[in-house]
């Protein structure tokens, strides 16, 4: 139903991705850990990686590689590539945010329901919505924004961004549990947040596909020739 | 003490261009080229990114087709958009030549 262009070309690449030497995959990784959808839109990442897999390819062949053909700094080469690329949509974003918003919800209200209040309406405070919320948007900012800022290091340092979002995600409960107002607390009927949560996430998915669809007009091309 | 690679920057996409005017073709081919005509320091890694660009303004397009060494390979073609980017580099080009043989064969301070 949601297959598009975006998972042909990524299909594709996971298959010629595995085939290469273990040295260029690792560039390869580390190039596309800086890429992400708030600088580059997914289809065109999609491209970019397919065209880093031909480059390795092809420089294996005339006893190459890609650390030869890119250098040492991993940084500049992605910096050059996500300011000359097409940049991010928009739209991307926000039905990505919304897809990811709706799944979180979906399975924590699951979760809460079926293992820690033990049925479908439980009472809880009503900031849990503004506390959920919270969690999802350090979690889509920090996957976007600061994974990429440590692409180029080595050991604990390329871990930072994990630590930050943990601090981060830390810090947002520390913050919800003081400022709970623990007098209200409401009825929670997840029956209709699991269902709008699943809608959402369909309706989002849908829309992803028509902008995929969007985004790939006259560049068919690629997934015609590759596949 | 001369960048030459930074001196060199600036026409790389205008030669680029020029070198896919003359007929479709890949990354490697594109590099070996520059480098036959001295941009040593010309590598896959550095025209990639000016592909990207191009492409984005239309002034080139790309289709993967066989290659004789095995994996499908990425050839770019000038469009039309392209051709006239050409004329334009090209006389940009004599500009910026004329001016800088001024200064650096005539006596700057009888200017």
């Amino acid at each position: 139903m949601f297959k598009t262009e975006v998972t042909l070309l990524r299909k594709d690449n996971i298959e010629q991705f595995k085939a290469l030497a273990l040295e260029d995959r690792q560039i390869i990784m580390d190039i596309m850990s800086g890429i992400s959808i708030f600088k580059v839109n997914t289809y065109d990442i999609q491209v970019i990686q397919r065209d880093l897999i031909g480059m390795a390819q092809e420089l294996r062949m005339r006893n190459s590689n890609l650390q030869e053909a890119i250098g040492g700094d991993i940084r500049s080469f992605v910096d050059e590539v996500v300011k000359n690329s097409a940049g991010p949509s928009g739209i991307e974003l926000l039905l990505s945010f919304l897809s990811r918003l709706s799944v979180y919800f979906f399975a924590s209200f699951l979760y809460s329901s079926l293992v820690t209040s033990g049925g479908l309406i439980w009472s809880g405070y009503s900031s849990i919505f503004l506390r959920e919320l919270g969690m999802v948007l350090i979690l889509f900012i920090a996957e976007g924004l600061l994974a990429p800022l440590f692409i180029n290091k080595i050991g604990f340092q390329k871990r930072f961004h994990l630590y930050t979002t943990f601090a981060l995600l830390a810090g947002w409960v520390v913050i919800m549990h003081f400022f709970i107002d623990r007098n209200n607390r409401i009825d929670i009927n997840v029956k209709p947040i699991l269902l709008a949560a699943a809608n959402i996430f369909a309706v989002a998915q849908y829309l992803r596909k028509l902008n995929i669809s969007r985004l790939a007009k006259g560049k068919k091309n690629y997934i015609q020739d590759l596949l | 003490m001369i960048d030459r690679s930074q001196l060199m920057r600036g026409t790389l996409e205008g030669c680029i261009v020029k070198i896919i005017s003359k007929e479709e073709t890949y990354g490697y081919e594109i590099v070996s080229r520059l480098q036959v005509y001295g941009f040593d320091d010309a590598k896959e890694g550095t025209i990639y990114p000016l592909l990207l660009r191009l492409e984005r303004k239309g002034i080139i397009i790309s289709s993967y087709k066989e290659s004789p060494l095995g994996p499908k390979r990425k050839y770019y073609l000038l469009t039309d958009l392209g051709q006239e980017f050409l004329k334009e580099f090209a006389a940009a080009w004599q500009d910026v030549k004329a001016s800088v043989d001024k200064i650096m064969e005539g006596d700057v301070d009888d200017v």
